[in-house]
């Protein structure tokens, strides 16, 4: 990396990190401390909202996803917009009503302490884990580029956030995360102006797309009404619904950033926001991904991303072995651009048929190049560590890395370093003020002074962060973060939000048969995941489903016997 | 209410929240041409999508 990019990179963290702190200055309440003192506007809690829910995975793993599977992650949000309406509608207004700390101090109020403390459990187990995965993200980006361990890097990442996070408070990470907002999008946004620009000149953007289009690449939306799919239209509108109910209405690291705000109106507008800006960015950061693609079918991309990976099974016996795929791979890529080249003359030309043969060629060129991919895959997960077989979170680093002009590297290490520190920021907050005002305040210590709860908060949110960077060390397990962090969320949000649901819409459920059915719909969920292949979005309306039968059933016994 | 006494602004010491605005209309348009502007932008983007895919 340049000195430039340095410079770019320490200047814009230095800014930001030297604001957050600026702004934190002496939260002294428990409300202050979770809820900024009720202070935002509309547009901050739009942009925290969508800065905390964008970590470093998504600018990391999302254009690698789409470089290797197409565009059909964006009907993951598809049900985004339609639950932020649900929300401003059904949620927001009773969450003002009661003025809770956490969301689920609402289900104490409607049905005990024990449902209560069941939904706050299932929030900490689960962002818990989910934190050491948005800790690890970043981890990647300064391991490839410092040289340091992956686990070093975790730590020192880890470190720093947890000292931002304990010293600053809600309303510092809301304003930090409405400057980083603007800059990650204008970062993207930049990224996908020079990437269509550094296509080959004769080539039009029209022709860019129809060639990612022969690879499959633009399969923004799937119909088939298949169970097993994991990203479909309808998996998309109905899971991702719940999902986004779940997550934006029940999740605490989400609820406490609109519920910062200076009344019902700023909260829900901030909300919908959000529903009406996310899709089209997910777009975009998907499509960056696909222009990546067609980027390196003109010219050469490594045989894996995950060039580290390379380098150590170079100096292994399997050294002659990679040179061999090294030596294929680069044969498969000549042929297959000569194909690709033939596809753009064709459509050039015009004609159908040549386009449909000319498509033909190149998917047959493509499937050798995959087929000498894959065995590199196999070779570096026979060296030791499988983990790094998939390079698919390494693709946009490393084009990055390899093809951004000086500064604009740094920008975007900058993007991803803030991302990174403000999502995991509002995660760590809310893990520590839900540990002490949903157990530690309720349960253990009543009636302490405030400023004492602030403390202890301070320490617990301290301790999540160790937590997190333990769980971090685990996470190179993982074939895809982004796929990682939703299918962990998917495992528990459905329980949370039938149990949300039970409480708002269900006035004839009593607390116990909710507790019971919320603990059964865990097990379906977690049955379901490891013994059937249904897409992981179904788990959030199954769960929550389950919820809400399961409990009507067992009221229904409990009347019965009555 | 919750047991302990313990939800919101007021067990902390702090002012409670002015809640008068609990039903107040948007800055702008409607709460409901809101709503139909936020829907009708994603089926605008899934019909996008569509013609993207084929």
């Amino acid at each position: 990396m340049s000195a430039l990019d340095w410079a770019v990179l320490a200047a814009t963290l230095g800014l930001i990190v030297g604001y957050g702190l600026w702004k934190t200055r002496g939260p002294s309440n428990m409300a202050d401390y979770v809820h900024g003192g009720y202070r935002d506007r509309w547009l901050t809690i739009g942009l925290a909202v969508m800065a905390t829910q964008a970590s470093a995975i998504t600018f990391l793993s999302m254009p690698g996803q789409a470089y290797e599977d197409g565009l059909r992650f964006v009907q993951f949000y598809f049900g985004l917009p339609i639950a932020m309406v649900v929300l401003s509608v059904a949620f927001i207004p009773r969450f003002y009503r009661l003025r809770v700390l956490t969301a689920y101090e609402l289900l104490e109020a409607r049905f005990d302490l024990k449902t209560r403390q069941l939904a706050a459990f299932l929030f900490l187990l689960q962002r818990g884990l989910s934190a050491g995965v948005t800790i690890y993200a970043p981890a990647i980006v300064l391991s490839k580029v410092l040289g340091w361990s992956l686990n070093l890097t975790s730590v020192a990442i880890g470190a720093v956030v947890i000292l931002y996070t304990v010293v600053g408070g809600t309303r510092a990470v809301n304003q930090t995360q409405k400057h980083q907002m603007v800059v990650m999008l204008g970062g993207m946004v930049v990224a996908f102006f020079v990437i269509v620009h550094k296509l080959p000149p004769d080539l039009s953007f029209g022709h860019a797309v129809d060639v990612a289009r022969a690879f499959g690449k633009m399969n923004a939306v799937d119909v088939s009404p298949s169970l097993g799919s994991r990203y479909t239209l309808w998996s998309g509108l109905a899971g991702g619904c719940f999902l986004a109910m779940a997550y934006f209405g029940t999740d605490q690291s989400q609820v406490q950033r609109y519920l910062s705000g200076r009344s019902v109106t700023e909260s829900r507008l901030g909300l919908l926001f959000n529903g009406l800006v996310k899709v089209p960015m997910q777009f975009l950061i998907l499509f960056v991904g696909v222009m990546v693609f067609v980027f390196y079918q003109f010219n050469p991309a490594p045989l894996s991303f995950n060039e580290p990976a390379l380098r150590r099974v170079a100096a292994t016996a399997d050294a002659p072995r990679l040179q061999a795929l090294e030596a294929q791979h680069r044969a498969a890529f000549v042929h297959k651009r000569a194909e690709v080249q033939r596809l753009v003359a064709a459509l050039d030309a015009g004609g159908r048929e040549e386009i449909a043969a000319a498509e033909a060629r190149v998917r047959t060129a493509a499937a050798d190049a995959t087929r000498v991919r894959k065995e590199a895959r196999a070779l570096i997960a026979a060296s030791g560590r499988p983990a790094d077989a998939n390079d698919a979170d390494y693709v946009f680093l490393s084009f990055v890395m390899a093809n951004l002009p000086r500064g604009l590297v740094g920008l975007l290490l900058a993007v991803i370093l803030c991302a990174a520190m403000s999502s995991t920021a509002s995660e760590l907050t809310a893990l520590g003020g839900c540990t002490v005002v949903d157990f530690y305040r309720r349960s253990f210590r009543p009636s302490a002074p405030d400023a004492h709860y602030v403390r202890v908060a301070k320490i617990a949110t301290g301790a999540w962060g160790v937590l997190a960077v333990l769980f971090a060390a685990f996470a190179a397990v993982v074939d895809n973060l982004i796929q990682a962090v939703n299918i962990l969320g998917s495992l528990f949000y459905g329980t949370i939000l039938g149990i949300f649901l039970a409480a708002f819409f269900a006035p004839r459920l009593r607390a116990t048969p909710v507790f019971v059915a919320a603990i059964l719909s865990e097990v379906v969920v977690f049955a379901l995941w490891l013994g059937t292949n249904v897409g992981f979005l179904w788990f959030n309306l199954i769960g929550c489903a389950a919820v809400l039968l399961l409990s009507s059933v067992l009221s229904l016994g409990r009347s019965r016997v009555a | 209410m919750t047991g302990g006494g313990e939800t919101g602004g007021a067990s902390d010491g702090t002012e409670p929240r002015a809640r008068a605005e609990m039903d107040d209309a948007p800055p702008f348009l409607t709460w409901r041409a809101i709503y139909v502007a936020v829907l009708g932008a994603l089926a605008a983007e899934i019909v996008l999508a569509l013609a993207l895919a084929s």
